[in-house]
């Protein structure tokens, strides 16, 4: 798999501070370059990819180091392409507009769509939550004589473990939602496979050929993406779509937990004390506000009557 | 040569041509201007006037929350705000910034009722004028919305552009590939929304931006890839990639009781047009919209179904009402060639048509 280094934040050439929103172009590209590599292999018979040129690999090192904030993700997206060209020159586009091609691209259209539901349900594997009477006999034992385990420091430890096996629940279900989540594009995913082997089948027998990555790139994502809305826009992906983000959001609210427990042990103001210092500053901020406005409405000059405005 | 040998050496060529740009050519938002007002993290800015008498009641633009200001000066040919600046408009403009943990509690109210009202009186007192116009953009419309209805006496004309004014016009019939955000707002419960905001606090703009991107999932995929492709040969259009995409892929953070009240309040609860929706312990009457009204909304606008812009129930005040619509979708309304003939020459016409009248 070709993986680009993302892992770092954007290096400003120029020696100039960066703002840090100009960043973000790269996350911006960085979620597409995944779908793009994935769907590029999905849609390729399998084969060994050929070996990168390392002439071409040190000449784009040389450009990426040199880019501007703007221009850098851009070069990368384009250094993905020639890469996945290059190493999977000889793919099958050639032969889309024979009959052989039409077959053969049905026949791997069928596997690749077990392809995709295997990638899918692989990336939100089913898991239970902890079963609530699930706690060891040395928990029950700890609560019991919880004044002396505190007295010892343990408090917050207990407290830290029943929060991390309620973040590990928490997590499990943002797992299940995911996959429910998933089974609803998944669905769709098949359906676009389908109809680009329909497609592929209209245009052989107008004599038309799907003769290039971009061509192919283009009939996929207009297919893909009138499929892909009308999930995204039905009773039942939106439903999943909610229940995913609340299992998301619930695990962030378990992490947070986890995070004051050990900020409050370790003498470090918690998020939640943060907070609240920041909503004093904004209470106050407002009184500012009300008492500025106040004092300018008094040193106002008041318009004489029947005084024109000027334009 | 086959198709895919051209695409490498079109690539080697357009990966060649990306690194040779120079920063100014990469830069956005370059019409001159000059910062005149500060306060927390917010900016007014005020353009340099591009003839020699301008109008004299000047016009304050609203941006949205959810993006840079910047979008309105995306490229000096394709500038909504020179255009205006060449008919004559005195332009201010408000930068929300970037908001960041410590304005988590700022809400709508602190933003409509303070910032946006600091920037009007600060633009009344340098021109000696008791009011001004306003122009807001998507949320900034809104915003401006609410500035009009509990600031009268401060708004002298009002121009909304691509408003959401009633959030539910949309229900029962959903047009493909549009409106999702809405779709998507109304299939939360209430709690889920306090659970979003609660966790995260204050927005990341990134999860904003991943929300835009989602609006349109797969069509991204061949942006960037056969589009990109596509454009290499032509540094105009490839510059113009890039002036978008450095502008799309600046969100900024957005402060978690803003999110809140956006959210429960006007895409769940569309309490704007019901005259329900409560600001700083004042209810925003839109009948208190008593000045001149322009609607301008976009008639491929998918972000805003146009329902929700010209909707029947938005019932304002004032008796000067008027629509437009502008070819192009929510963004190209700003930055098309189309719509760039028609918005500002139509707004510029319109304002002064109303300020003919001293009054």
């Amino acid at each position: 798999m070709i993986r680009l280094d993302l892992s770092q934040p954007v290096a400003d050439t120029r020696g100039e501070p960066v703002e840090p929103s100009s960043n973000r172009v790269e996350s911006l590209y960085r979620t597409w370059w995944d779908v793009v590599e994935t769907s590029f292999r999905l849609l390729l018979p399998a084969q060994a990819p050929a070996a990168p040129d390392p002439r071409v690999e040190e000449e784009e090192r040389e450009k990426l180091a040199g880019a501007s904030p703007e221009t850098k993700p851009a070069l990368q997206a384009l250094q993905l392409m020639r890469r996945l060209l290059t190493q999977y020159s000889g793919a099958p586009f050639a032969s889309f507009g024979s009959a052989q091609g039409v077959h053969d691209w049905q026949v791997w259209a069928k596997q690749n769509a077990e392809q995709w539901k295997g990638l899918l349900q692989g990336a939100g594997a089913p898991q239970s939550p902890p079963a609530p009477g699930s706690t060891s006999m040395y928990d029950a034992l700890d609560r019991t004589f919880a004044g002396l385990a505190d007295s010892l420091g343990m408090g917050p430890s207990r407290a830290m473990r029943d929060a991390l096996r309620e973040l590990l629940a928490a997590e499990a279900r943002r797992r299940n939602a995911q996959l429910a989540y998933f089974a609803v594009f998944e669905a769709a995913w098949r359906k676009i496979i389908d109809d680009i082997g329909s497609r592929i089948g209209e245009l052989q027998a107008r004599g038309e050929r799907v003769d290039s990555f971009l061509a192919l790139v283009r009939l996929w994502a207009s297919i893909a993406d009138q499929r892909v809305h009308e999930v995204m826009q039905s009773e039942q992906g939106l439903k999943a779509g909610a229940e995913y983000l609340r299992a998301v959001t619930r695990v962030r609210v378990q992490l947070h937990r986890v995070v004051a427990i050990a900020s409050e042990a370790l003498n470090v103001p918690t998020r939640a004390e943060l907070d609240d210092a920041y909503l004093e500053i904004q209470q106050l901020k407002r009184q500012m506000r009300e008492l500025k406005r106040a004092s300018k409405a008094r040193a106002r000059p008041r318009r004489k009557k029947g005084s024109k405005e000027q334009v | 040569m086959t198709a895919e040998a051209q695409l490498l050496q079109q690539i080697g060529r357009g990966m060649q041509r990306l690194s040779e740009f120079t920063e100014q050519e990469l830069a956005i938002a370059t019409a001159p201007k000059e910062e005149i007002f500060q306060t927390d993290m917010v900016k007014l800015y005020r353009y340099r006037p591009q003839v020699e008498k301008p109008l004299r009641v000047p016009l304050l633009i609203v941006y949205a929350l959810v993006g840079r200001y910047q979008m309105i000066d995306l490229e000096a040919e394709r500038s909504f705000v020179r255009k205006l600046l060449g008919q004559g408009i005195d332009v201010y403009m408000v930068d929300w910034g970037l908001p960041r943990r410590v304005h988590r509690w700022v809400t709508i109210d602190d933003y409509v009722n303070g910032y946006l009202d600091d920037c009007v009186e600060e633009i009344c007192a340098r021109h000696g004028v008791e009011r001004i116009n306003v122009l807001g953009v998507c949320q900034g419309a809104v915003f401006s919305t609410c500035y009009a209805a509990l600031h009268p006496e401060r708004v002298r004309n009002l121009v909304l552009t691509v408003a959401p004014l009633d959030f539910h016009a949309d229900r029962g019939r959903v047009e493909p590939r549009a409106g999702y955000v809405n779709l998507w707002a109304r299939a939360m419960k209430a709690e889920d929304v306090d659970l979003l905001v609660d966790s995260f606090g204050t927005m990341p703009g990134p999860l904003t931006g991943f929300m835009f991107l989602m609006m349109n999932p797969v069509m991204n995929i061949a942006k960037y890839t056969s589009d990109l492709a596509d454009l290499l040969g032509d540094d105009k259009k490839l510059l113009n990639f890039l002036h978008m995409e450095t502008w799309i892929a600046d969100r900024p953070d957005n402060p978690g009781e803003t999110v809140r009240q956006w959210l429960k309040d006007l895409y769940q609860d569309n309490k704007l047009v019901r005259n329900e929706l409560v600001l700083g312990g004042r209810r925003v009457d839109l009948r208190n919209v008593t000045m001149p009204v322009l609607n301008v909304y976009a008639q491929g606008d998918v972000i805003i179904p146009n329902a929700c812009s010209i909707s029947e129930n938005v019932r304002f005040g004032t008796g000067d009402y008027t629509e437009l619509a502008v070819p192009g979708g929510h963004i190209g309304t700003f930055v098309g060639g189309k719509a760039q003939a028609i918005l500002a020459p139509r707004i510029a016409e319109w304002l002064k048509a109303r300020m003919q009248e001293p009054f």
